[in-house]
């Protein structure tokens, strides 16, 4: 009881190597400024490691299980925000304006960042809404992540109710199934949902396996934890990926000016080949 | 001339024209009006007295062939053709002079001319009425009629003759004149026409230069006014767009830094509402683990109380008890004397109380056997007496222990229920934070676009302003290059361009090239190097990518994964 009392303490020197760290391996900028963050989410490692500094927890993931223990301190620095429909002109701009200009019923839409896959799961259902002919499209979402807990909580798909606040009940009752009713009610996403969506675990700072030609690629407030150089980078690689006229979407707060990128500007975060 | 630097260019214009034309209109006019007078003049020496001239010359010339004519007659023989010839000649020379005279009296005009026609007709009359009468006489062929024609034509008809030419050669002199003073009148007018248009032409020059001057530098000094000016507006809102470029950049990474935080933030409310909630549900069942623990101890009083009841019970049993044993102990003293007796009586006996003198020592045993287990028993009564004492002693502090638990438990239940009472006020708390989090949220977004649209607007304003720029040039190519620091202002203006430009790119530099520079190139080898040895130094192993499969193991299924990313 004790020991989950005592305050733990960040030396500045620690802050600066776990942030070191952890922007070589993510590209995560955890700037001066955000060591009471670090602090706590270091704490949580800490109190599940059963440690008591952060110099037992160095020296535990220096030597004792860097392996293991350095995807366990990235899945607890990775922030993972996210809602069903979140900053929805995107998928209104998708289902509006780009749908209807695809003529050869294919389209792949690719969800970087996709957390715990409300942002895949919502193009999906308002793609769903938006082709009438589906069973003749070839549709395809790939949603990736950094955080293979995040990837396995998308895997399994299921909500519960303040989770799918955002979901007018009409879309919950087509595209999901109650599968708890106590203590609260959690739902889970049908499975032909499920399969248009493919998962895979990747670190947008490491390689890329994709060839390449999405229509859409959504990169919403991902890019706010990254510094300027790892911003414009990802941002040529997504130019690279993209289909010629296919869009790139942005969080509503990040913006590309600023920086140099061959992208044309659209719509407030919304940027086309 | 103050009031012509007041008034507008366009009136100005209009004045300076104004007084040009009306100079031009002068110029005409006087050029108009001499050009006619030296016309009239023209007209009168060509049209009236050069005819009159040549008129009364021929006239005079057919009289004097005509003289001819009558002198040849005298000594020419009547009969010879010649004579004929001469006689027609004089007739001709007669009639031309007279149809040539006709002529000129209709051109003749002034009073002198028609003083001396009828005078020369007159004179002419009478000529001609001798000059017939020679004739005639010489037709006749007659000595006396040739005597009298030379003495006719040598004497009156010569005289005569002499008055008539006289009469001819006074109007070709008043004709000359005339003429003479047409060409005077001319003469005159012509010189009046070239002083008046010299004066009008050298007033022309004078108004036109200073008019020129004025209005000229009336239109280039407000002008090239405006032109420094725009140079200046040019330049000050090329610098103003750089700054609100600049401005909206650093806008742009604030806010996008702030959404990070954002996130951050509700994330982390995401989880305090989690735990909060778990609290309170984890405070819930303590509560109901208390109010079943409270049941329990309330059980286990009673259970105490049960309990003290039965070791009284068991006390007074035990009471009872060594009583009885008490008893026993006395019977088998009396036992013991009785088998004492009874030996002894044996023995009196002999032989035959032998077997009884045994019976009596076993009863003797069996009593004093008896009175040991009663003492025996009796101690243990004793030792059990105090024990239950003590249990007495034990179970009325087990109960009061008890009653210390309730009163703690009862204050456990409250602290619990203030707990859940602090949880509901912390989760409403949370909401509140959300809520705002939320509203930053949505103001940071606006402020993304905000700073996104001031930077296109301040490129449009960049843009624009070239367009100035390239307006004050044409303007100064209107104004023309009288004044050099124009040139210069917009040179300034380009400078200053140049020099936002630049800004710009710093700015965009000090964004791109931060601290963190370098530190993303280094490979992930070289990190796990590093975290290894970490006095190692990092520097000169940097490669363009990083493979953090070198670094981050991948998870199990990291083959699915690979088979999926391909896929796309």
């Amino acid at each position: 009881m004790d020991t989950e009392l005592t305050p733990i303490k960040l030396e500045e020197a620690q802050f600066e190597r776990i942030s070191q760290l952890v922007y070589r391996l993510t590209g995560i900028n955890l700037h001066p400024g955000k060591q009471e963050l670090v602090k706590a989410r270091l704490t949580k490692r800490l109190r599940a490691l059963g440690l008591k500094s952060i110099d037992a927890y160095m020296e535990y993931l220096k030597h004792d299980n860097p392996e293991g223990e350095l995807v366990a301190m990235i899945e607890a620095m990775t922030t993972n925000e996210t809602s069903f429909f979140r900053e929805p002109q995107h998928f209104d701009y998708m289902c509006r304006q780009i749908v209807p200009g695809l003529r050869n019923r294919k389209i792949r839409v690719w969800s970087a960042g996709c957390s715990s896959g409300e942002e895949p799961y919502s193009a999906a259902i308002l793609l769903n809404e938006a082709i009438q002919d589906l069973a003749l499209w070839d549709l395809g979402i790939l949603a990736t992540d950094l955080s293979s807990r995040m990837l396995a909580r998308a895997r399994k798909g299921i909500y519960d109710t303040n989770r799918l606040r955002n979901v007018p009940p009409l879309l919950i009752s087509k595209y999901f199934k109650c599968i708890e009713t106590s203590p609260v009610r959690r739902y889970q996403v049908i499975e032909p949902l499920r399969r248009h969506v493919h998962l895979a675990r990747l670190n947008l700072m490491g390689e890329w396996p994709m060839r390449g030609s999405f229509d859409v690629i959504f990169c919403r407030n991902v890019m706010i934890y990254f510094d300027k150089l790892a911003q414009e980078q990802l941002v040529n690689r997504f130019w690279n990926l993209l289909k010629p006229g296919g869009h790139l979407f942005v969080g509503h707060s990040e913006s590309l000016a600023g920086s140099p990128h061959k992208f044309r500007y659209v719509q407030p975060a919304n940027y086309v080949k | 001339m103050r009031w012509i630097t007041n008034l507008k260019i366009g009136a100005r214009l209009v004045l300076g024209f104004s007084i040009m034309i009306l100079l031009m209109v002068i110029i005409s006019f006087t050029g108009y009006r001499s050009t006619m007078n030296i016309q009239r003049n023209l007209d009168e020496i060509f049209t009236g007295r050069l005819p009159s001239i040549d008129y009364l010359i021929e006239a005079d010339r057919d009289l004097q062939q005509l003289l001819v004519a009558e002198r040849s007659i005298i000594f020419c023989d009547t009969e010879s053709n010649v004579f004929k010839e001469l006689v027609q000649e004089y007739e001709t020379k007669m009639k031309q002079s007279e149809e040539r005279w006709e002529k000129y009296k209709a051109l003749a005009v002034t009073r002198e001319e028609k003083a001396i026609i009828p005078k020369y007709e007159k004179a002419r009359e009478e000529w001609k009425a001798i000059s017939r009468k020679l004739m005639d006489g010489r037709k006749a062929d007659t000595r006396e009629g040739r005597r009298l024609a030379i003495d006719l034509s040598l004497g009156i008809a010569k005289k005569g003759f002499e008055e008539m030419r006289g009469y001819l050669g006074e109007l070709q002199g008043i004709n000359l004149n005339i003429a003479e003073q047409a060409h005077h009148a001319a003469s005159a007018t012509y010189r009046t026409t070239i002083t008046i248009l010299l004066i009008i032409a050298g007033v022309g020059l004078f108004m036109g230069l200073f008019l020129m001057w004025t209005i000229g530098r009336g239109v280039t000094r407000p002008l090239n006014a405006v032109i420094q000016g725009l140079t200046e507006g040019a330049e000050q809102v090329s610098s103003a767009s750089g700054q609100v470029s600049e401005a909206s950049q650093q806008v742009s990474q604030g806010t996008s830094e702030q959404a990070s935080g954002i996130e951050e933030t509700s994330s982390s409310l995401e989880e305090i509402a989690s735990m909060t909630k778990q609290n309170a549900s984890n405070a819930v069942e303590a509560n109901g683990l208390m109010s079943e623990v409270s049941g329990l101890i309330n059980k286990g009083k009673e259970s105490m109380d049960r309990l003290s009841v039965a070791i009284e019970e068991i006390k007074r049993s035990s009471d009872a008890t060594s009583k009885i044993v008490k008893t026993i102990d006395e019977i088998s003293f009396q036992t013991n004397l009785l088998a004492l007796n009874a030996a002894v009586e044996a023995a009196r006996a002999g032989d035959a109380g032998k077997g009884f003198a045994v019976v009596a020592e076993e009863v003797r045993n069996l009593a004093k056997r008896a009175g040991e287990a009663a003492r025996n028993t009796a101690a243990l009564i004793e030792g059990s007496v105090k024990n239950a004492d003590q249990g007495v002693s034990v179970s009325s502090e087990t109960a009061n222990a008890l009653k210390e638990v309730t009163t703690s438990m009862q204050k456990v239940s409250e602290l619990i229920s203030e707990i859940t009472a602090a949880s509901k006020e912390q989760a409403q708390g949370i909401d509140q934070v959300a809520n705002a989090v939320t509203q930053m949220n949505q103001v940071t977004q606006t402020n993304a676009a905000n700073a996104e649209e001031s930077a296109s607007a301040s490129e449009e304003l960049n843009a624009q302003v070239e367009q100035v720029n390239g307006m004050i040039q044409e303007l100064v190519a209107i104004v023309g290059d009288s004044n050099g620091a124009h040139n210069g202002d917009v040179r300034v203006a380009k400078g200053a361009r140049h020099v936002v430009g630049r800004l710009h790119h710093t700015t965009a530099d000090l964004f791109h090239h931060g601290d963190r520079e370098g530190q993303a190139q280094v490979t992930a080898h070289t990190l796990i190097q590093k975290q290894s040895k970490p006095k190692k130094a990092v520097e000169g192993k940097r490669s363009a990518q990083k493979d953090p499969k070198e670094v981050i193991p991948f998870h199990e299924g990291k083959e699915k994964d690979e088979e999926v990313l391909r896929n796309f």
